[in-house]
């Protein structure tokens, strides 16, 4: 895999990007963010055909060889788009490269939003430790919203797999559990029993939405007002019953308070109670609870994935091992809490 | 040893988190600050990481041996006999660790078997192995996890 420089990306978007004709890298950075993807922070002055100059802040993510998410840049970049405008705050998008052999991977450039914050484990410090509430209150706000936008008009079709109510809860599992049976590499007798429970009966959505897939705290960037300006990470999004998204954030695996509020903010059923003023739904206890149980089991599959792929040596990000390591353990009690037998 | 590996392990991370993480930035700081967390959990994994594994292999053997006279499968029955005799004389982590997985995944194919079993004893078997996963996910605890 090609190592990214400011010349080989600043050589690339000359010759890729439409009505770009040189391009001046001044400063390119890997991030931080995430354990799936790649990701770059450039500046560049770009010149256009007709000498004009433009002072660009980007993000650049790139698709590795291997990861603990199977899904593709066309997934996140296309959703990015679809949503922008419906009341989500996301970056603008730029440039989409699904060709692997131009850059080493399939690569997508967006917007860079400056200036703002996203780590999950400074909101008990000031200033933020002020702000929880309005924090809490606008994640799962956002999140409520996304469940209400009509998907109808958003194009999603054309990128992601069809979903109905009856179908959307089964066609998860299966796709998290046969990725599961692909990369465990221990056997997990609380993920087994999981997945038994979850298969005896799935739920029907009260209706389908653009699920995020990845929506909690860490994607989100934030000012020390406690303004949210971005939901990030987009990559899992599908369609499906939006209680997936709540359930996601509500997992026992993202308490970064390392007690019970949700996502380090606020109480469960605080958090739903947020979620089903802006979605204008009510969660149904039942499907509530599978989708909890499913969350784990989700999560456990990308742990397992982790773990799998720096085994293999496939990717020997340190992120990888050390999600693996430490959350693991997280969601077999999470799992055992949400059947009753912790 | 000594010094103590687990006390050697906590101190260079902390060294690592307070003293060379700070003149970092950005990815490096991050991958830095991730492996001083994860010199703590093997600091805590390597005091008690044989002992785990074989008060959890005890455990499962002894499950199989209640579980044996209620298990109708044949074939599962000869392979939890044959686990349920065994014992931890080979103490290497890597040896604890193959034993463990083998326990462990007939203990999701007898776990299996008794849930589809209606009978009081099929249900005080799979009592005691819900009992068994709740201790293992005791045994596996680690300090920093957010649950």
């Amino acid at each position: 895999m090609i190592e990214l420089t400011p010349e080989i990306v600043g050589a690339y978007l000359a010759r890729s990007v439409p009505g770009w004709e040189t391009i001046q890298i001044s400063s390119m950075d890997r991030l931080p963010l995430g354990a799936s993807r790649e990701t770059f922070r450039i500046d560049a002055s770009v010149t256009a055909a007709d000498g004009k100059k433009t002072d660009y802040k980007m993000i650049l993510r790139r698709d590795p060889p291997a990861s603990l998410v199977d899904s593709d840049r066309l997934t996140e970049y296309e959703s990015y788009r679809a949503i922008y405008g419906h009341g989500i705050p996301v970056p603008q998008m730029i440039h989409l490269e699904m060709d692997p052999e131009q850059l080493g991977g399939a690569i997508s450039i967006a917007e860079d939003m400056r200036g703002f914050h996203n780590s999950e484990y400074q909101f008990d410090m000031e200033p933020w430790c002020n702000h929880i509430p309005k924090l809490a209150e606008q994640m799962w706000s956002y999140m409520g919203k996304l469940a209400a936008v009509e998907i109808d008009g958003l194009g999603l079709e054309s990128f992601m797999d069809p979903a109905t109510v009856e179908t959307a809860a089964k066609q998860q599992l299966d796709f998290w559990v046969s990725k599961f049976r692909r990369n465990c590499i221990c056997p997990d007798p609380i993920m087994e029993a999981a997945i038994r429970t979850l298969e005896r009966t799935c739920p029907v959505a009260k209706k389908l939405a653009m699920v995020h897939g990845d929506f909690r705290a860490g994607n989100f960037l934030y000012d020390e007002a406690g303004d949210i300006h971005a939901i990030l990470d987009w990559e899992m999004a599908h369609i499906g019953d939006p209680l997936e998204d709540l359930t996601w954030s509500l997992n026992r695996g993202f308490c970064f308070g390392k007690d019970d509020r949700r996502s380090g903010l606020v109480s469960r059923e605080e958090a739903i109670a947020i979620w089903e003023k802006a979605s204008g739904m009510t969660a149904d206890p039942a499907a509530l609870a599978w989708y909890e149980l499913f969350s784990c089991v989700k999560a456990q599959s990308l742990w397992a994935s982790a773990a799998n792929v720096w085994q293999s040596g496939e990717n020997r990000d340190i992120i990888l091992a050390y999600a693996s390591w430490w959350l693991q353990n997280t969601e077999n009690k999470a799992m055992l809490e949400i059947m009753g037998r912790l | 040893m000594k010094p103590d590996i687990s006390l050697v392990l906590q101190d260079h991370a902390t060294r690592l988190a307070e003293s060379i993480v700070p003149k970092l930035s950005g990815f490096e700081a991050n991958g830095a600050a991730m492996m001083s967390a994860m010199l703590v959990m093997i600091g805590e994994e390597w005091e008690r990481g044989a002992a785990r594994r074989v008060e959890e292999n005890t455990a499962i053997r002894a499950l199989f041996t209640q579980a044996l006279p209620l298990v109708t499968d044949a074939a599962l029955s000869t392979r939890i006999k044959a686990l349920a005799a065994g014992h931890d004389e080979d103490l290497h982590i890597s040896a604890l660790d193959k034993a463990n997985a083998e326990l462990r995944t007939e203990l999701i194919a007898l776990q299996t078997h008794v849930e589809g079993l209606d009978s009081d004893a099929a249900r005080g078997v799979n009592d005691a192995i819900w009992a068994e996963l709740s201790a293992s996910v005791k045994r596996r605890a680690l300090s920093s996890a957010n649950f």
